[in-house]
């Protein structure tokens, strides 16, 4: 929570800061606790309900701890006609999570993305920073092995 | 003071001047047309949601062959302004925007009513969550919660389908003041506080709230935090101010006058005399 | 150093073009697309050869060149030897052979699919040959970190001219001459909606620039930002002065990390060199820009969605019965512009109205950049004069649909456009027709679909997109789209009724005509665009539950076909459900029972023996 207090103390104290802080409290923990939106809410005298709102508004939060790697599978139009769909139940299954969900262990977290803008390689599914291009559905299975073997 | 420009607009054939900018559902309201409307209220911020207020304007010495539909609720009039609240257009478009709010409300009896009144009787669609919320997400309980009540208690999360009216974390246990404002004003009667065990409860939300009951009659009057920040307010005996409206009348006191002035704007006092009513009926 | 006036500025420009243009350079392209294809390792890996072998010659990381498709792209000059799809095991080759003596290998050149001849020039690659390269000009030249790259190029000369030349009625004046139309979606003329703002009353006035490109498959305006992020500077510069604005604000994506890194650096250095800030070169200009990235949200690219969220609030719009110009950010008159529009500022101010004008159509002036994407052979970023065709967009700069399959339609103005079939490839790209064709100019996505596309399916994906997307505000979008996916959903499982196709329609025209905002009233394009021109397939997934290009998985089964297995097992081991049954050198069977089509054996199959039925 100490974070919490010097991200916030970083920002002037207006409400046009909130996403601003929001956005650095994600990065930091990877997602945004009970305490951390409260604690945002009375920094900037913001009505709870009003950070809540934002908190739940936007993709880039999640008001939910994510897993220690996340895989983000882009469904831009794009990577779409290009069967992004079939790779995503490839991924899901691979993984034995939905999207949106993160593993038991914490391993973890699948997402999907609107367009990562590399369309020329789609489909495209990134692992944390790594860009994996022109995936296909039985490429999916190795890129993992290969992946945990690390 | 500035003068507001006063401008001629035409509604379903009949001319008015109104001040410049004032609305188009207000306007008609001076004529006597009702415009359908489910998230409106003249104390509230507008809001243009529910879209149910829609009608067909056309500015017919810029563009004769062009008309468009806007919500009455927040268009403002402006010079030669031609509007119609029940062109086919409108009603068709209208009709299919209360079908899909049956769908989201579909044990409503207000909606349900409202939906028969269109001819609606057999709901063609399922709403995301199946209509388990009974909730239009019109916004008028938080815009009373947070703009005149201001316990700011409640607001929206998410987006979109996953959109809802929530108490984020519960805070409406320390927050709400038991007001029920947002009951008030509810189009689709889903919000509903219920009397346990000497305490006004509203699970969902977190609320457990300290009722007083009428010492003559034993009836419930209202939470002790809305009677302390009543207190504050306005100027009135203990002994009267425990008292439920019925048995202040009794005692000679104006519940109207009380209501007025603590929850100024917020309804028709008559809104606020249903819940009572409701309670000790 | 701080500039404080124009003489400076071309003294400088004389200074650094003296400097360096002796040198020769190699141009990698970093622009995202290219990182993802490793661009970075092969630069640690060049910085690293030419150091080693001691090579006088500048290594640039550019932004986006375009052919993303193959990547990693390099471009050596002055001879423009243009490499592609360079690997790591290549760097000390081109160092020693290319970079030292100005040799060609041919392996790494861009080979013709028509003719099979290699070709040593970027420019005469058909992808670039056709196109017209106005703002993205330098894109592949400068490094976009480097403020002196830009001033070297004629950077910041269009500021000076109207610091000193013009005023701001003029530079609106050459504006509106111009022609130029919004490039953000709505193509509202640019000069237009600058005179509004000027003239509108207000203590102080904000300029923005809308960089949250939230269009899945378009990428233009982040390669701006990334490649020639002073070009957006100065474009909001000459409106700042144009319409009386003292702060500037620019909503990027959160998703562009490196657009938002290139971005701030070039704000950051604009101030070093008195480029922003208090008395721009000794002007009575002061002017500054703050970064705000965005949180993720498709419906912030709506104008009072984008201004809700830059004032700390959830994106959802408002009526728009008073316009940004008049009441926008904290309610004071705001000009809002996309990337490309601002960008196309400095070039109409430098060239003149009256040249830029001449380029496109009667109603849509200038270039359009567009992100080329989907089922075509070159995938990448164009900039085409407006007024081209689809067919030679498609056609010549795309080189065609790869695979030998047929064209059948082409998706333009992102997720609520429309989708255009064959017989219409021969119109032009210009904000009008396209909107004569049920669809729309957009900001720039066009997405090239193939027979394999099946266009109920491509309606359905676009509507999910949609409902994910709507802010939920207003009943007909919200509520009105979730049906219409519903639908969508029901017809590509094959539960389609055929009423199914009147309440499309029904419901369409409604949420375009009533939804409280433009993405509302945009939203229900792909359904009615497809409904208006692919009918026969809707009627075909409905009627005879069937879909042919063999998308929508409960209306097709995988067969493998007797003639033409081998038993080779490959299916059989690759499959992940256990479905394939069959011993070696035996014809193959998939258990219907167990397969959910993931299409696994259908992709590995080396005897095309895997079938659609």
């Amino acid at each position: 929570m100490k974070k919490v207090g010097k991200i916030i103390a970083d920002f002037p104290l207006t409400p046009e800061s909130l996403i601003p802080i929001l956005q650095e409290i994600q990065e930091e923990f990877n997602f945004l606790s009970e305490d951390s939106i409260k604690k945002v809410a009375a920094g900037l005298s913001l009505p709870l309900h009003h950070v809540y709102s934002v908190a739940t508004f936007y993709n880039v939060f999640s008001l939910k701890p994510k897993g220690r790697n996340i895989v983000k599978v882009c469904m831009g139009s794009a990577c779409h006609v290009r069967g992004a769909g079939r790779i995503l139940e490839e991924i899901e299954r691979s993984l034995g999570i939905k999207n949106g969900e993160t593993s038991a262990d914490g391993s973890f977290s699948l997402e999907t993305v609107n367009c990562l803008g590399a369309c020329a390689l789609g489909p495209i599914m990134v692992i944390n920073k790594k860009y994996n291009g022109h995936i296909t559905p039985a490429k999916v299975e190795k890129i993992f092995q290969e992946f945990t073997s690390q | 003071m500035t003068v507001t420009k006063q401008v001629e607009i035409i509604i379903d054939g009949r001319k008015i001047r109104v001040p410049q900018g004032t609305t188009i559902l207000k306007a008609a309201a001076m004529l006597e047309i009702r415009i359908p409307t489910l998230c409106h209220h003249e104390e509230l911020s507008p809001s243009g949601s529910c879209r149910l207020c829609i009608v067909e304007i056309s500015n017919p010495s810029q563009n004769p062959d062009r008309s468009w539909i806007d919500s009455a609720c927040v268009c403002p009039a402006s010079e030669g302004l031609n509007i119609k609240t029940h062109s086919p257009r409108v009603l068709k478009e209208r009709k299919l925007i209360i079908e899909l709010l049956l769908s989201r409300a579909p044990d409503s009896q207000q909606i349900m009513k409202l939906a028969l009144e269109n001819g609606i009787t057999k709901p063609r669609f399922t709403a995301a969550d199946e209509g388990k919320s009974n909730c239009i997400l019109c916004g008028l309980c938080m815009r009373v919660c947070n703009e005149l009540i201001k316990a700011e208690a409640i607001g929206f999360s998410g987006r979109g389908i996953k959109k809802e009216v929530v108490s984020p974390f519960k805070i409406a246990g320390d927050l709400c003041i038991g007001c029920k404002a947002c009951e008030a004003v509810c189009p689709t009667g889903v919000i509903n506080f219920k009397i346990e065990n000497k305490k006004l409860r509203k699970q969902d939300w977190g609320v457990a709230l300290e009722m007083i009951f009428c010492p003559d009659c034993g009836q419930p009057v209202g939470t002790s935090v809305q009677m302390e920040q009543l207190k504050e307010k306005i100027t009135i005996t203990d002994e009267l101010l425990s008292c439920c409206p019925a048995c202040r009348r009794k005692k000679n006191y104006s519940v109207r006058t009380v209501l007025h002035r603590t929850a100024k704007g917020l309804s028709d006092v008559s809104d606020y005399n249903r819940l009572t009513s409701k309670e000790t009926g | 150093m701080k500039l404080t006036g124009n003489e400076q500025l071309v003294s400088v420009r004389t200074h650094l073009t003296e400097k360096k243009s002796t040198l020769r350079t190699v141009s990698l392209c970093g622009g995202t697309g290219c990182r993802a294809s490793e661009s970075e390792k092969l630069l640690v890996l060049l910085r690293k050869t030419v150091t080693e072998k001691n090579i006088d010659i500048t290594i640039k990381e550019t932004g986006c060149h375009g052919l993303c498709e193959n990547g990693p792209l390099m471009v050596i000059r002055p001879e423009n030897i243009f490499y592609q799809r360079i690997q790591p095991s290549d760097i000390d080759e081109i160092v020693e052979k290319s970079l030292k003596n100005g040799e060609v290998i041919e392996r790494l050149l861009y080979e013709d699919p028509e003719t099979g001849r290699k070709l040593i020039k970027e420019n005469d690659i058909p992808f670039y040959e056709k196109q017209q390269r106005l703002v993205f000009a330098q894109n592949g030249h400068i490094d976009p970190k480097s403020i002196e790259d830009y001033i070297i190029t004629g950077g910041y000369s269009a500021l000076t001219r109207v610091l000193s030349d013009l005023s701001p009625e003029e530079v609106i004046g050459e504006v509106e001459k111009s022609g130029l139309r919004g490039r953000g979606g709505g193509g509202f003329p640019t000069g237009k909606k600058w005179k509004s703002c000027r003239i509108a009353p207000g203590s102080s006035k904000y300029v923005v620039c809308n960089a949250d490109e939230g269009d899945p498959g378009a990428y233009m305006d982040r390669s701006l930002l990334e490649g020639n992020p002073h070009s957006v500077i100065e474009g909001m510069l000459i409106g700042a002065f144009a319409i009386g604005a003292r702060e500037g604000r620019i909503y990027v994506r959160a998703e562009y990390p490196l657009a938002v890194e290139n971005i701030i650096k070039a704000i950051a250095d604009a101030r070093k060199w008195g480029l922003l800030g208090e008395k721009i070169l000794g002007s009575e200009l002061s002017f500054d820009i703050e970064v705000t990235k965005g949180g993720g949200a498709f419906v912030c690219g709506e104008s009072t969605a984008l201004m809700q969220s830059l004032q700390g609030y959830s994106g959802e719009p408002r009526t728009k019965h008073i316009h940004t110009t008049e009441s926008g950010l904290y309610n004071l008159p705001t000009n809002l512009n996309n990337v490309e529009t601002w960008a196309n500022i400095p070039i109409i101010i430098n060239r003149g109205a009256a040249w830029f004008n001449k380029i496109g159509t009667p109603g849509s002036k200038g270039t359009k950049i567009f992100s080329l994407v989907g089922k075509v052979r070159n995938t990448g970023l164009i900039e085409v004069p407006m007024g081209m065709s689809l067919r030679e967009i498609v056609f010549d700069i795309g080189g065609g649909i790869p695979g030998g399959r047929e064209f059948k339609a082409i998706q333009t103005g992102g997720p609520s456009g429309g989708c255009i079939p064959g017989q219409y490839l021969d119109r032009s790209v210009d904000f009008d027709e396209l909107t004569s064709l049920g669809s729309m100019m957009g900001s720039g996505g066009l997405i090239v679909m193939d027979e394999d596309t099946c266009m109920v399916e491509v309606a359905r994906f676009y509507l999910s997109f949609l409902v994910e997307e709507s802010c939920g505000k207003c009943t007909p979008c919200r509520e009105g789209l979730w049906q219409l996916l519903s639908i969508l959903t029901r017809i590509t499982e094959g539960k389609g009724k055929e009423e199914d196709l009147a309440a499309l329609e029904e419901i369409g025209e409604m949420v375009k005509d009533s939804s409280l905002c433009a993405l509302g009233k945009t939203a229900p394009n792909p359904v009615l665009s497809t409904l208006r021109y692919f009918k026969d397939e809707y009627m075909e997934h409905i009627v005879d539950k069937k879909c042919s290009p063999g998308v929508c998985r409960s209306l097709f089964q995988y067969k493998i076909d007797n003639e033409k297995c081998t038993g080779c097992m490959l299916c059989q081991v690759k499959c992940p459900y256990q479905a394939i049954e069959g011993r070696k050198k035996e014809v193959h069977t998939i258990d219907t029972a167990k397969c959910v089509k993931c299409g696994i054996c259908f992709e590995v199959c080396r005897f095309d023996a895997v079938k659609k039925v």
